[in-house]
C-alpha cells in the first residue's frame, strides 16, 4: 500500500480524483460542490509535503492559502452570500495578498526593484485570475471545466518548469475538478453549485504556476495565456444540448489556452538550449 | 634596549600564546562538499556544490577549533546541467522548490559546535546545519585534518576531508522518497590558508 501511494501517479491523479468523486456524488447539485476539489487538494498535500510547516517555505505557504481559500468559500456558500462585485472583488485583493506573501522570501533575496516588480506582478495576475474564475462561478459546468484545465495546464507548465511538486499539486487539482464536472456530465443536469466553485482551484493553480516561474525555470510570460481559461469556456453557450455535450465542449474549450501556455513554455525551453 | 627587552618578554610567554589559534579562509577552487544518494534503490548518483566559501579557527596545542562553511545552493551540478530537448536537467530541478529551493534558500550554511580530538588528531566535527530555514545538529567524522607548509610556496595552510550523513527529510526535503532515497551521504573536502 505504501509503495502504491508514493507514486506519483497515484498521489497526483487517482487518489485526489476518488476523494473528490466520493465527496462530489452526493453533494452534485448543491452549493458544496466545491468541497470536492478541496477534498482532493488535502489528498495531494497529505501524500506529497504533508502536514508540516516548519519552516514556512512558498510551497507551504500555497498549502495554507488552499486551506484557507476552501475555509473561505465553504464560509461564503453556508452563510449564501450573493456574488456581488465588492465580494468579488474583495476575494480577488485576498488572493494578490496571498500572492506576495507566498513569494515574499524569494522576493526578499532580490533587488528592491526588481522585488517590486514581481510582487505588483504577482499579485495581479492572480487578481485577475481569481476574479475571472469567479464570474463562472455561477455555471457549474464552466466552474468545473475551468478548474480541470487550469490544473491539468498548470501541472504541465510546473514539469516545464522544473517543479515536480508544483506539477502534482496541478494534476491533483485538475483530476479532482474533472471529477466534478464528470459527476455533473453523469447525473445529466446542469448543476446549481455555490459560486465559489472555482475559488480553491483558481488560487491554488495560480499560485503553483508562480512558485514555478520564481523558484523554477518557468518563463513568466508562458502564465499570460492561462487568465484566458476561464473566459474561453464562455464561447460554449448554455443552449438546449445535453449537460455530456456541453461539459465536453467546454473542457475542449478551457484547454485551449493552458496548451497554449504548455506549448510555449516547451517551445521556449528548447530554445534555450 | 628595546631588542633586548622584546627578547626577554618572547621568553617570558608561554608556548600556548605563541601558537594562538590561527584563522584559515578556505581556497574556493580546492574546497568543495560533495554529495551522493541512492537513485530507485538501484545505484548512486554523485553530485557536488562548486561554490563553497568559510573559515577554519584551529588551535592544535589547546586542542581546539571551529568550522563555518557557506554553500551556495545554486551552484549544485551532477552532471545533467542542460538538455536539448526542451525538458528540465536534473540540476534545473534540484535548484527548484522540490529540493533545495535556491531562489527562496540561496545558502545553506555548517557551523561547528566542537571539534573532538583522539591525541592529537582531529577525529570527528560536531555542529548545526542549517538548511531550507531548519538547523538541525550534524556530526562530521574527520577523515584527515592536517596543517603545515604548501610543498612549493611554503605558506601555513590546513587541508580537510571528512564524511558524514543526514536524513534530508529531517531539514523538510521530503520530495521523491523513498525512490530517491531519504539518506544523504556528504563528503567536504578543503583546503585553507590563514587570513
Amino acid at each position: 500500500m505504501d509503495q502504491l501511494l508514493a507514486n506519483p501517479a497515484v498521489q497526483a491523479g487517482v487518489a485526489p480524483f476518488l476523494a473528490s468523486l466520493l465527496v462530489a456524488t452526493p453533494l452534485r447539485g448543491g452549493r458544496l460542490l466545491g468541497l470536492a476539489i478541496t477534498a482532493g487538494f488535502l489528498v495531494v498535500i497529505a501524500l506529497t509535503m504533508g502536514f508540516s510547516f516548519e519552516s514556512l517555505t512558498s510551497t507551504r505557504k500555497l498549502a495554507l492559502v488552499g486551506f484557507a481559500a476552501a475555509i473561505g468559500a465553504l464560509g461564503i456558500e453556508l452563510r449564501a452570500l450573493a456574488p456581488v462585485r465588492a465580494l468579488r472583488g474583495g476575494l480577488a485583493a485576498a488572493a494578490a495578498g496571498s500572492a506576495v506573501w507566498v513569494a515574499l522570501r524569494i522576493l526578499q533575496q532580490r533587488e528592491a526593484g526588481t522585488a517590486l516588480l514581481w510582487g505588483a506582478a504577482a499579485a495581479i495576475y492572480l487578481a485577475l485570475l481569481t476574479e475571472s474564475a469567479l464570474q463562472v462561478g455561477e455555471d457549474g459546468v464552466r466552474a468545473s471545466a475551468t478548474g480541470l484545465a487550469l490544473g491539468l495546464g498548470t501541472g504541465g507548465l510546473a514539469l516545464l518548469g522544473a517543479s515536480a511538486l508544483m506539477a502534482q499539486v496541478g494534476i491533483a487539482i485538475g483530476a479532482a475538478a474533472g471529477a466534478t464536472l464528470l459527476v455533473q456530465m453523469l447525473s445529466g443536469t446542469r448543476a446549481r453549485p455555490g459560486w465559489t466553485l472555482g475559488l480553491v482551484p483558481a488560487i491554488v493553480c495560480g499560485l503553483a504556476c508562480l512558485i514555478a516561474v520564481f523558484a523554477g525555470a518557468l518563463p513568466w510570460y508562458c502564465l499570460l495565456p492561462t487568465l484566458a481559461t476561464p473566459w474561453a469556456t464562455r464561447l460554449v453557450p448554455p443552449g438546449e444540448r445535453p449537460a455530456w455535450l456541453t461539459s465536453i465542449f467546454s473542457a475542449v474549450v478551457a484547454l485551449i489556452p493552458m496548451l497554449l501556455a504548455v506549448g510555449l513554455a516547451w517551445f521556449t525551453a528548447g530554445a534555450s538550449t | 634596549m628595546s631588542r633586548l627587552l622584546s627578547f626577554l618578554l618572547a621568553l617570558a610567554c608561554p608556548l600556548s600564546v605563541l601558537a594562538a589559534p590561527l584563522t584559515y579562509t578556505f581556497d574556493p577552487v580546492h574546497s568543495f562538499p560533495n554529495f551522493s544518494i541512492n537513485h530507485l534503490g538501484m545505484s548512486n548518483i554523485h553530485g557536488r556544490f562548486d561554490r563553497m566559501t568559510g573559515t577554519v579557527v584551529f588551535d592544535p596545542v589547546a586542542k581546539t577549533g571551529s568550522l563555518e562553511a557557506k554553500v551556495a545552493t545554486a551552484s549544485v551540478t551532477t552532471g545533467d546541467a542542460k538538455r536539448s530537448d526542451g525538458v528540465r536537467s536534473r540540476d534545473e530541478h534540484l535548484r527548484a522548490a522540490d529540493f533545495f529551493n535556491s531562489a527562496e534558500f540561496p545558502e545553506m550554511v555548517y557551523k561547528s559546535t566542537k571539534f573532538n580530538f583522539n591525541g592529537e588528531n582531529v577525529e570527528s566535527i560536531e555542529g548545526n546545519l542549517t538548511l531550507l530555514g531548519v538547523t538541525k545538529p550534524l556530526k562530521f567524522q574527520v577523515v584527515s585534518f592536517k596543517c603545515g607548509p604548501n610543498p612549493f610556496s611554503k605558506k601555513p595552510m590546513c587541508g580537510a576531508d571528512v564524511e558524514g550523513s543526514i536524513k534530508r527529510s529531517d531539514w523538510g526535503m521530503k520530495f521523491g522518497v523513498p525512490g530517491i532515497s531519504d539518506e544523504v551521504k556528504l563528503a567536504i573536502d578543503l583546503e585553507a590558508y590563514p587570513q
